[in-house]
C-alpha cells in the first residue's frame, strides 16, 4: 500500500511541476521575443528619424 | 501650505505606473513563493499519515492550492471584464488576457491530480461528480477564453467579447464551490473555507494554506510577467502598423 502511494504521489507532484516548468519557460520566451521585436522595430523607426 | 498629492485608484489604471510598480514586485513575490512553497511541502512531508487516507492526502498540497487558484484567478478575470466593460480601466484586458492561462494551467493539475489521488481513494480516475464536472467545466471554460482572445486582430474588440463570455462563464464558481453540498457525489465536503471554521486538523491546515500562499505569490509574479509581455505585444502590433504607414 505505501509503495502504491509513493507512486501516486510521485506521478501527481511529477505532473504538476512538469506544468509549472512549462508555465515558466513559455512566460520566459514569449516575453523574450516581444522584448526583442520591440527593441528591433524601435531601432527601425529611430534610424529613420 | 502646499498640499501632498495624494495618490488615488484610477492612478493605478496607469500603464507606466505599472511597469515601474511590477519591476520590483516580480522579483519580490518570486522570492516570496519559493520559500514558501519549500516551507509548506517540507511541513506537509512531515505530518503524520491521514487517519483514513495514509500518505496519499499528500497530493492535497498541490491539488487543492491549485483548485483555490483556478477558482480565485477566474473571479480576479470577472473583476477584470468588469473594469473592461464598465470602468474601461486600460489595464483590466491585459490583466484578464494575461490570467487566462494561468488559469487554465492550475484548472489542469486539479483535475489531473485529483484523479491521480482519486484512483487509490474512491477507485476510480473519474466519475461525473458534480464537483469534477463542474470543475472541467471551469478548465473549458478557460480554453473557450483563450481561443476568443486568438480569434480577433483587433485587441480591443476582443477585449469585450471576452468580458461578455467571462461574465458569462461566472455562474459556474459558485457551482463548482457548492457542488459538494448540493449533490451528493465521491468528492468530500468543505473542509477549510466554511462558515463554523475549518475541520481540516492543523497539522494539516498550516502547510496547505502555506503552499497556496506560496502558490499565489508565484501566480503574482508569473500574472506580472505575462501582462509586461503583452503590453509589449501591444505596443509591437501598433509600430508594427506606424511602421508599414511610414514605407508607403
Amino acid at each position: 500500500m505505501g509503495h502504491l502511494h509513493t507512486t501516486f504521489i510521485t506521478a501527481a507532484y511529477c505532473f504538476a511541476g512538469l506544468v509549472l516548468c512549462a508555465m515558466l519557460l513559455w512566460i520566459a520566451l514569449d516575453h523574450r521575443a516581444q522584448q526583442k521585436q520591440l527593441a528591433e522595430l524601435e531601432a527601425r523607426r529611430a534610424k529613420k528619424k | 501650505m502646499p498640499k501632498t498629492p495624494r495618490m488615488k485608484v484610477s492612478d493605478l489604471a496607469n500603464p507606466n505606473r505599472f511597469m515601474r510598480l511590477s519591476n520590483w514586485l516580480i522579483p519580490l513575490f518570486a522570492v516570496i513563493a519559493v520559500p514558501l512553497l519549500a516551507y509548506g511541502f517540507y511541513l506537509g512531508f512531515q505530518a503524520p499519515p491521514e487517519r483514513d487516507q495514509s500518505y496519499i492526502f499528500r497530493i492535497m498540497f498541490v491539488h487543492v492550492p491549485s483548485a483555490w487558484l483556478a477558482l480565485g484567478i477566474y473571479t480576479m478575470m470577472t473583476v477584470a471584464a468588469l473594469g473592461t466593460l464598465v470602468w474601461r480601466h486600460p489595464l483590466a484586458d491585459v490583466a484578464q488576457k494575461a490570467a487566462a492561462p494561468f488559469g487554465a494551467a492550475f484548472a489542469l493539475i486539479c483535475l489531473v491530480t485529483g484523479s491521480i489521488w482519486g484512483y487509490p481513494t474512491w477507485g476510480t480516475f473519474w466519475e461525473w461528480d458534480g464537483r469534477l464536472t463542474s470543475m472541467l467545466v471551469l478548465f473549458l471554460i478557460y480554453l473557450g477564453i483563450i481561443s476568443l482572445w486568438r480569434a480577433f486582430d483587433e485587441p480591443l474588440a476582443a477585449a469585450k467579447a471576452v468580458a461578455i463570455l467571462t461574465l458569462v462563464g461566472f455562474i459556474n464558481i459558485p457551482i463548482v464551490k457548492f457542488s459538494v453540498d448540493w449533490w451528493s457525489g465521491l468528492h468530500q465536503k468543505a473542509s477549510v473555507f466554511r462558515l463554523d471554521g475549518p475541520t481540516m486538523h492543523p497539522v494539516y491546515l498550516y502547510p496547505l494554506m502555506t503552499c497556496a500562499l506560496g502558490f499565489s505569490f508565484l501566480f503574482g509574479a508569473m500574472l506580472m510577467v505575462a501582462m509586461r509581455t503583452e503590453l509589449a505585444r501591444r505596443r509591437v502590433r501598433t509600430l508594427t502598423i506606424f511602421v508599414a504607414q511610414e514605407a508607403r
